[in-house]
């Protein structure tokens, strides 16, 4: 295939001779000026709305797209459709024909892979799918503490890929925010002949963190936030995780899918509303937005996420795309928010807008001390913590995972300290109080240490191999520091111009850099001064 | 013509993985890339130019061996540079263009979802010695070592939160009145977090993203200046790859190429004519076939004196036709390969 082949100087006219003597005779197309001037509407339309279209020419030129639903005007020509769901994609060719008034195309829906087991979708088995169904609407396991508000937490976690009995749940367990076991999968509804395994809790109103033990790999968390008079789902599918000898196969966290449904109404695999959810998530994972780049012009999408989503999930997602935008819509965040804190209350993923919105009102009164769902949540709580570090009290459960953060979207996930255990302090009492004076000073003293060549060679040597000597943050404030304090240009290297840089503006820009919240920030950079004996 | 002087490439493929699994694809991959840079009508830099390292380029490679005896390894990696960083920063720019081509295990930063790096051959969970080759073309670019660069990465990007992406040992400068004036275009076989893949072409296993880019670096469509642009490379890669793909449904390598600063990557180049080869099953003799490339861009028409024509097409889209009757080939892509239908 990769056999160079010989250009020519165009396309072939006049009268050839094949081998096999046939008499062929070419035109050259000279048909560029009939695009501008016969121009006709065509309508382009999805199965659902999450979709993304592209329109491509013979040209192999996108000239148009959009989500759900494309809208062009195009000269009559043979087109190429592509139509994009997660990291899935397939083609259709059309035939534009002369003389139409408009021209409408229906596509066929794209099997993206889901993690929840939904209809159409690359990993939607259908036994997943009524296995999780039935399940999630199954009388839940008792709440050790009863409440009056009723929420539920269902957990769903298969095999995707791969056939025959097999045991997903292994390494999954479920705790209160103290770290105390709330359930393991030998409670639920386990079936491993099918390879799926459900567990449904009735649970107090609150949050609660679903840990993975991945072995000699660590173990990690994320949040799921169960509110009242609603059921939150998360499901996982499993994956390969290697270590050094073998390989271990267990729920993978950062794939997981999240949907919340009425108290007995349980999981819907057929409900068209949920893909699009899984596709957002999938966009979020990817990097690639296209919700947030084509909602503008989808007034279907633009109700399912904004202004008269029935489902919270879909609100606060849609919320949180609104959030990340360059210039928020304020009116239209703050209706969203409004109804979502009707619909759930004080939801963390809720709360962390207030921050997005005018911050003299409710928001700068917030205070963050459990972790939210989002990362894009915590990203938010991070950035305003460094004005008002109040809003993640130290010692709280959010500035604790501070320290091992993992940056994947869109899940916040935390890596557990090394014993394995989840261990957490219920209150603040035992939290280390710094001024921010002192921790100003102690981030000036690691820039100094940044500035030296060889210090800072030695520092990155240690990073390396003693990987077991620093937290996740601690190692990225000395990388940052160290980034900060050498010279970033050939007009920096002058060392008198270093020496007059302002401190404050460095400082400022390593708080900025490093994307946890200050009380975190405070902590591991006090803990860095005595590991490297700065005082 | 000449070769180019003052184009450069390194060109690295690690085959050889005791810690993590070996492929089977990178040997071949940097042969037949290398191959294409040498060629005068390809990338015609001069043989002096290129610098190559592959696990083949050691001796017992193919043997069994533990993970740390396994090269390259991150050091030797970094060798490759030497020259650029050090020459380059003395009297920058180096050269006018670099080509950088891996291929191999990769994975992409937890942290940062625009790099990517090539395990070194000595890597094993959780020692992940690497190349940051994002990182290594970022700081041609930040210090105008290079006025284009063109990164080819044909490895992973899946993500492990454990492993990031460690800077390389660069002098921490940057130059940003030259790098302004820096051209890229950065290609990667897959985005970030997702993994790359190799099959079987022809009986030999070699990176389906390997097998696109040469693709289109061998049939992309010029433009009118007979110029074969970054952005066209990344429109022909973003079309042939489904025909490359292990599943045709997969969505493929993820492309930067900036439009305001096209690179252009092949001058003085014409059209590549695929053969679009027609069947008529029945055939009665005699019959007339036409190409449309659009409802009435007729492109050519044969009368047919046996049963299978064949016609030289250009990239795009047709529909071969029996004319006077109903049958007709149905809407076909010939996008950097030959297309045979029968009607």
């Amino acid at each position: 295939m990769s056999k160079l082949r010989s250009r020519s100087e165009g396309p072939l006219e006049g009268e050839i001779t094949d081998a096999a003597s046939n008499e062929i005779s070419y035109k050259v197309r000279r048909n560029e000026w009939r695009e501008e001037a016969d121009r006709r509407p065509v309508v382009i339309t999805a199965p659902d709305v999450a979709t993304e279209i592209f329109l491509i020419d013979h040209k192999l030129r996108r000239i148009a797209e959009g989500m759900g639903e494309l809208r062009a005007e195009v000269s009559p020509g043979f087109y190429k459709v592509r139509c994009r769901a997660g990291s899935n994609q397939h083609d259709k060719m059309v035939e534009i024909e002369p003389g139409f008034t408009t021209m409408f195309v229906q596509t066929e829906p794209v099997a993206f892979r889901s993690t929840s087991p939904l209809n159409d979708t690359q990993t939607g088995h259908p036994r997943h799918a009524e296995r999780a169904r039935m399940t999630s609407q199954s009388i839940p396991l008792p709440s050790s503490s009863p409440s009056a508000d009723q929420s539920r937490l269902f957990i769903f976690v298969r095999e995707a890929e791969r056939e025959g009995p097999s045991r997903p749940w292994i390494g999954l367990s479920v705790h209160n925010l103290d770290g105390t076991l709330l359930a393991d999968f030998d409670e639920g509804a386990l079936y491993e002949e099918e390879g799926c395994g459900a567990l449904h809790l009735e649970v107090p109103p609150g949050t609660y963190r679903i840990v993975v033990q991945t072995g000699p790999l660590g173990d990690y968390e994320m949040y799921a936030v169960c509110c009242s008079g609603w059921q939150t789902q998360v499901f996982f599918v499993t994956t390969d995780f290697f270590t050094e000898e073998d390989r271990v196969r267990r729920p993978e966290l950062r794939s997981a899918s999240v949907h919340m449904a009425r108290l007995d109404v349980g999981f819907q695999p057929e409900d068209r509303s949920l893909r699009l959810e899984e596709l957002a998530r999938l966009s979020l994972q990817s990097g690639r937005d296209a919700v947030s780049k084509a909602e503008t012009s989808n007034q279907e999408l633009k109700d399912l996420l904004f202004e008269k989503f029935e489902n919270p999930f879909h609100g606060i997602l849609g919320s949180h795309i609104l959030a990340r935008r360059q210039k928020v819509d304020q009116e239209l965040l703050q209706r969203v928010v409004d109804r979502l804190r009707d619909m759930v209350g004080d939801h963390p993923d809720v709360m962390s807008l207030l921050l997005v919105l005018d911050r003299s009102g409710e928001g700068s009164q917030l205070v963050f001390d459990t972790p939210p769902m989002l990362r894009s949540s915590w990203d938010l709580i991070a950035k305003h913590s460094l004005d008002r570090n109040a809003f993640v009290p130290p010692g709280s459960l959010t500035a604790e995972i501070g320290e091992s953060v993992v940056a994947l979207g869109p899940w916040l996930m935390h890596r557990l300290d090394r014993d394995g255990v989840p261990v957490m302090r219920s209150s603040n009492e035992s939290a280390v109080k710094v001024t921010r004076d002192e921790v100003r000073n102690s981030l000036v003293d690691l820039l100094e240490l940044g500035e030296n060549i060889n210090l800072r060679t030695q520092l990155r040597e240690r990073i390396k191999t003693e990987q077991q000597a620093f937290t996740p943050l601690e190692a990225t404030i000395l990388k940052t520091a160290a980034a900060i304090a050498a010279p970033t240009g050939i007009e920096d290297i002058n060392p008198e111009k270093l020496r007059t840089k302002s401190r404050n503006a460095d400082v400022r820009r390593m708080l900025r850099h490093l994307d946890a919240p200050y009380s975190s920030i405070a902590a591991s950079t006090m803990s860095l001064v005595e590991k490297l004996n700065l005082k | 013509m000449a070769a180019y002087t003052d184009h450069y490439a390194v060109i690295v493929g690690v085959q050889k993985y005791p810690g993590i699994g070996d492929l089977e694809g990178p040997n071949n991959d940097v042969q037949e890339m290398a191959d294409w840079l040498v060629n005068p009508d390809g990338g015609n830099v001069h043989p002096d130019n290129i610098k190559k390292l592959t696990s083949a380029s050691f001796p017992d490679w193919a043997q069994d061996m533990q993970a740390n005896q396994a090269k390259p390894r991150r050091d030797d990696l970094a060798l490759l540079f030497e020259d650029f960083v050090a020459l380059g920063l003395e009297n920058p720019p180096y050269g006018q263009r670099l080509y950088f081509y891996v291929a191999g295990h990769g994975f992409g930063d937890p942290l940062d979802m625009t790099q990517a790096a090539l395990f070194a051959a000595n890597a094993k969970t959780p020692y992940s010695p690497h190349l940051a080759v994002t990182a290594y073309a970022n700081w041609f670019k930040r210090n105008g070592i290079f006025n284009e660069i063109l990164l080819l990465a044909d490895c992973c990007r899946s993500v492990d939160p454990m492993t990031s992406i460690i800077p390389p040992e660069l002098p921490n400068v940057s130059n940003p009145i030259l790098a302004r004036r820096v051209k890229t275009f950065y290609a990667y076989a897959t985005n970030w977090a997702f993994d790359a893949r190799e099959k079987e072409f022809d009986g030999v296993k070699k990176g389906v993203f390997t097998q696109s880019l040469l693709n289109a670096l061998q049939t992309a469509e010029p433009n009118r200046s007979g110029n074969i642009t970054g952005t066209a490379i990344k429109k022909h890669i973003h079309n042939v790859f489904k025909t490359f793909a292990v599943d045709p449904e997969d969505a493929g390598p993820e492309i930067d190429a900036d439009s305001n600063k096209d690179i252009v990557v092949l001058r003085g180049k014409g059209v590549v004519l695929f053969d679009f080869t027609v069947n008529l099953d029945p055939y009665e003799g005699g019959e007339t076939v036409r190409i449309y490339a659009g409802p009435n861009d007729i492109v050519a028409e044969a009368t047919m004196a046996s049963s299978t024509v064949t016609f030289q097409l250009a990239s795009g889209y047709y529909k071969a036709v029996v004319v006077s009757t109903a049958r007709s080939s149905g809407l076909k892509e010939v996008v950097g390969t030959d297309v045979e239908v029968t009607i």
